[in-house]
Formats: C-alpha cells, structure tokens, sequence
C-alpha cells in the first residue's frame, strides 16, 4: 500500500513536472507569437508645402513603405499588403480615435519607366488639419496591422487660418495734430492664405493687418486688407505671380486709398552660360534674381498734409529688380571665394509724378555694387581667426558703394560709400 | 556579365537614378554644381543655391521630374545632396537591402532579413559572387569600388557580421 502511494505521489510530481515545461514552453511561444504580432515602427512625415504650379496650400502625410515593406511584391503578397489600395492604410484622430478619411493616395514616379514607385505614399486627406492635432498612421494587410507610428503625429503648420490679437498701452503717443496723449492700441492681424478652396488653378489669398486706437487722432492707426491670387505662371518653370487689390488708410478714414498690384519673379536656366562666365576670369554660378511689381494708387481721401505731400490723385509706379550674387573674381589664380562681387539694381517709372512741367511721367533707378574679402583670405597676423569662422561667406569685408534715388525719402538721390565686417552665424 | 533584374535592382537603379536628376537639376541653376555624382553626392544644397528663389526653383524642377514632394525646408536642412535625397525619398540601404533579400530568395519583412547573420544567409560562394555581380551592375562605380567589393566578400563570410552590417558598409560613400 505504502509503496503503491509512494508510486502515485512520484507519477504526480513528474506529471506536475511535466506540466509546469508545458506551461513554460506555452508561455514562451505565446510571447514570441506577441512580439510578431507587434507592429512596426512606421515613418511618417507631415509636409506642408505649396502644389506647383497653382500655389496652393498642399499637405500630405508622406509615408515610408520599403521600410518596412521591402521593395520586392513578393513579400508584399506573403503578407496580403496592396499598396494602391486604400483600405490599406488607416489615418486617426489620435485623442478621439475618429478616422479621417483619406481622398487620395499619390505614388512618386520611377525615373526610368514612370510607373508608380510603391517604395513610398502620400495620403491626402479629405478634412483639413488645424495645429494641435494629433494623428496616429497604420498600415495593414491581410493579416492585421503591419506598421503603425510609434507616436502620435503632431500637426504643425497647417493651420487654415491665423488670427492675432494683441491690446497694448501706448504712453505719450504722437498725434496727427501733433499733440501727444496716453491712448490704448489693438493690433490686429488676419491672414487666410486660402480663400477659395477646392481651386487648383491658382490659390487665392485674403489678409489684413490693422491698428485700432482709442484715440481717432492718433498717428499710428492703419487698416490694410489685402486680396488676391498667385501662381506660377508655367508649370516646367517657376514663375510664381500675384495679382491684388488693397484698401488701406487710418482708422476714421481721413486717408485712404484702394491699390491694385501685380508682380511676378524669377531666376534664369543658366547652364547655357557656363562657356562664358564660368571660368578662371569670372564665375558667375547662378543667374540674377529678377522681380517686377505694378502698383496702381487711387487716393479716395486725402487730408490737408497728405494732399501737399501726394497731390496726384492717382498714382502708379513699375518698379523691377535684379539681384545679382555671387560674382567672383579671378578664381583662378585668387581661389573660389577670394574676391567676391555682388550686384542690386532697381529701378520705377511713375507716369503720374511730374518733376519737371513739360514731360509727363518719371523714371528714376538706384544700385549698390558691394566687393566681398573673406576674412579667412586675410588672417595675416592670425588675429581673425576670432572674428569668425574659415567659412569664406560667413566673416569677410564688405565694401559696398550704393547711388540712385531713396524710394523712401521721395526718390531722393545720394551717393554713399559703406564698409565693414559682417558675421554670420 | 550580364545578370537577371530583379524589382530590387530595378528600385536600386532608380535611387541613382533620382540623384542623377537632382545634380542635372542643379545643375540647371548653379554652374558650382559637380559633374560627378560622387562628390555632388557631397555638395551642400543651400551652398549651391543660396537664396530662397533658386532653392524654390530648385523644389519645383525635383517635383516635376521625380514627383517627389518636397517639404519647404528640406533643401535649406540638408547638410548633403545625399542628406536632401534620403529626406525626400530614402537613404541608399533602403534599395541596397532590396538587392541583397532578392538574391537571397528570402521573404522576410526587412527588419527580420536585417538581422539574420550573412554566414547563414549566404552559405556559397557562387551566392556571394551572385550578390556582388547584383550590386555591381545596380550602382555607381564610385559607391561599389572594387576594394568595397573584397570587403563585402570578406564581411560576408564572418560568422559574427549581420545583414544590416554589410548594407551599411555597401551604401555608404
């Protein structure tokens, strides 16, 4: 009896021993069936940018697949992933869980064929997207989630609209009559950088920067609001243009005027030029940076000093740009970055303003041409090496000699010599 | 030698393929744009184009030759044309990892293949000369040079080297 028991206590224990393994082996293989079940880390990236060549605001998340995809379908079919198809990938309000609905799904193009290149996708969503908000991004297949973003997605700078307020006391302002007094201000700013959405030919725009004050009389206050339209004007080259209307003056409207304004700028293919001004004489690597800008005024009110001031009730100016940089000299025998050049010019007509009584219209231009001497070209004494960096564009000389008329002070004319150090961090 | 092309080396033809594009759009807009891959591949974009209309030409000729969406602040950021590329699209060892699971036969998701020990994966010399042939015909010479592909060779027969080990040496420059 005492050795049947002893029998049955040992085929217990080993039992028990056997069960315990069993456990642990269940165990185990349920955390390794855990850790493939666990989903991949999934890059994503929300880019804000502009659509070419309408200009309008363009955000997409953009989504790294071959990460953790692989490239080859093969592997892709192993885990039933389709790359093309929407319900494989889910966008979610990460505080409420809430799915946003994706509108469309935009593959790169491969160089060579200009098929879609799967390696990598853009979700467009179908609802707008404020800053604060938080997204969580997946991807599955057809066996559950492959990837998803480890963490939150926050939104920043998709903001459809900005609103700023800003109250201020203003001691001893100045006003118009010339009198000071204690008065309060309202800065206020609104800017809708698209106004009509839906409109892919061009984005259209609408902002106002204004000034409130408790004191009608004071000089500082404004209104400004701003309309208008841009876009490239060619879709191989970009010529980003604009188009605008703008009423503007003081707060009680004792000035004010409606402007309408066009501009348009651009830079130049300028491989075509490498035979003639790239070489050990000159270099000029990059083409000029050229603007032009329109602007018509209609003053609609006018008080006593302004009307002395702009007697015209119309006024229109055509004022285009060149900036021209970095033009070096002799890099040949100098070195690159030796002897630098760079050159503005600007230049308006202004039919409706009349200098002298038998012509009608003016034109006036102003330039600055500056030379530019690294520092580093110059450490003779060693001593500039605490001035700046070897970095030849970030410490060096400017000698800049700048004539024409000052736009700002009535197209007055001038001449002026300037030189010094700049730094740049 | 000719060798088969499989979708991996299709995407790794196309990584280069992408840079290409890059320095040609550079091209287009800086005369201080490198003719060599290997040392545009180096070349600061913002030291190229230095001024916000040149880079926003810049972003526009990208996206219409690649359809690569490119974020405002990228070209200004990146420290390297390699740095802009791997930012708006990947880094080479992305397709470099293709190149070697294809060759490989295997079905794994990357980040299981990334770990397996070459020794294991690649068990004959005929697999090994296989993946080097692959690599040669997909890169640029001056990424795959014939002292790399010793190396590769002699990395890939270490017992301790990883998968990951030997992308990494492959795609950088």
């Amino acid at each position: 009896m005492k050795t049947l028991a002893r029998a049955l206590f040992t085929l217990a224990t080993a039992l028990l021993t056997v069960a315990t393994a069993l456990l642990t082996v269940a165990t185990a293989l349920l955390t390794v069936a855990t850790v493939s079940a666990q989903p991949q880390n999934l890059a994503v990236t929300l880019i804000v940018t502009k659509s070419y060549p309408s200009l309008t605001p363009l955000v997409v998340l953009k989504v790294s697949l071959a990460d953790v995809l692989g490239v080859d379908p093969k592997i892709w079919r192993t885990i039933g992933w389709s790359p093309d198809s929407p319900a494989g990938y889910s966008v979610t309000d990460a505080k409420t869980g809430a799915r946003i609905p994706i509108s469309a799904i935009e593959f790169p193009a491969i160089a060579r064929t200009h098929l879609a290149d799967y390696s990598l996708a853009y979700l467009v969503l179908s609802r707008g997207l404020k800053d604060g908000d938080t997204l969580t991004i997946s991807i599955s297949g057809s066996q559950g989630v492959i990837a998803k973003t480890a963490a939150p997605l926050a939104v920043k700078g998709a903001q459809k609209y900005s609103l700023n307020f800003n109250p201020t006391a203003a001691p001893a302002e100045t006003l118009y009559t010339g009198a000071k007094r204690d008065v309060g201000q309202l800065n206020l700013a609104f800017n809708l950088p698209e106004l009509v959405t839906g409109w892919h030919f061009a984005r259209t725009y609408l902002k106002t920067t204004d000034l409130f004050s408790t004191d009608e009389r004071d000089s500082k206050s404004k209104f400004n609001v701003t309309g208008g339209l841009e876009r490239s004007l060619t879709s191989r080259w970009y010529v980003p243009a604009h188009v605008e209307a703008m009423v503007q003056g003081d707060q009680v409207a004792r000035n004010a005027s409606f402007l309408a304004g066009a501009g348009l700028s651009t830079v130049l293919p300028w491989k075509f030029a490498k035979p003639a001004l790239y070489n050990s004489i000159i270099q000029i690597p990059l083409s000029p940076v050229i603007t032009a800008d329109a602007q018509y005024e209609r003053r609609i009110q006018r008080d006593p000093a302004t009307l002395k001031k702009f007697p015209n009730i119309n006024d229109f100016r055509l004022a285009p740009t060149l900036a021209w940089k970095p033009i070096r000299f002799l890099p040949g025998p100098l070195g690159q970055d030796s002897v630098d050049f760079e050159i503005n010019a600007k230049g308006w007509y202004l039919p409706f303003d009349q200098i002298d009584p038998s012509k009608r219209g003016r034109f006036e231009g102003a330039g600055d041409i500056s030379l530019l001497v690294p520092l580093a070209k110059l450490n003779l004494l060693g001593a500039t090496q605490f001035l700046g960096t070897s970095d030849p564009i970030h410490s060096r000389i400017r000698i800049k000699y700048a004539a024409g008329a000052n736009d700002a002070a009535a197209f007055k004319h001038g001449r002026q010599l300037t030189y010094g150090i700049e730094l740049i961090k | 030698m000719s060798v088969p092309m499989s979708v991996s080396d299709e995407k790794l033809i196309n990584w280069f393929d992408n840079l290409k594009i890059l320095r040609d759009d550079a091209a287009t807009l800086s005369l201080d744009t490198a003719d060599a891959l290997e040392q545009f591949a180096r070349q600061k974009p913002s030291t190229l184009l230095p001024d916000q209309p040149h880079q926003d030409q810049y972003a526009q000729l990208i996206t219409r030759d690649t359809q690569l969406i490119v974020a405002p602040n990228a070209i200004a950021a990146a420290n390297t044309s390699l740095d802009l590329l791997a930012a708006i699209y990947f880094p080479a060892d992305t397709f470099v990892i293709g190149v070697f699971q294809s060759v490989a036969g295997d079905t794994s998701l990357p980040f299981q293949f990334r770990a397996k020990l070459t020794s294991q994966v690649y068990t004959t010399d005929a697999q090994r000369a296989d993946l080097v042939a692959h690599l040669q015909a997909d890169m640029h010479p001056a990424w795959f040079p014939a002292v790399k592909q010793q190396k590769l060779l002699a990395k890939l027969v270490d017992p301790t080297a990883t998968v990951l080990q030997c992308v990494t040496l492959v795609a950088a420059l």
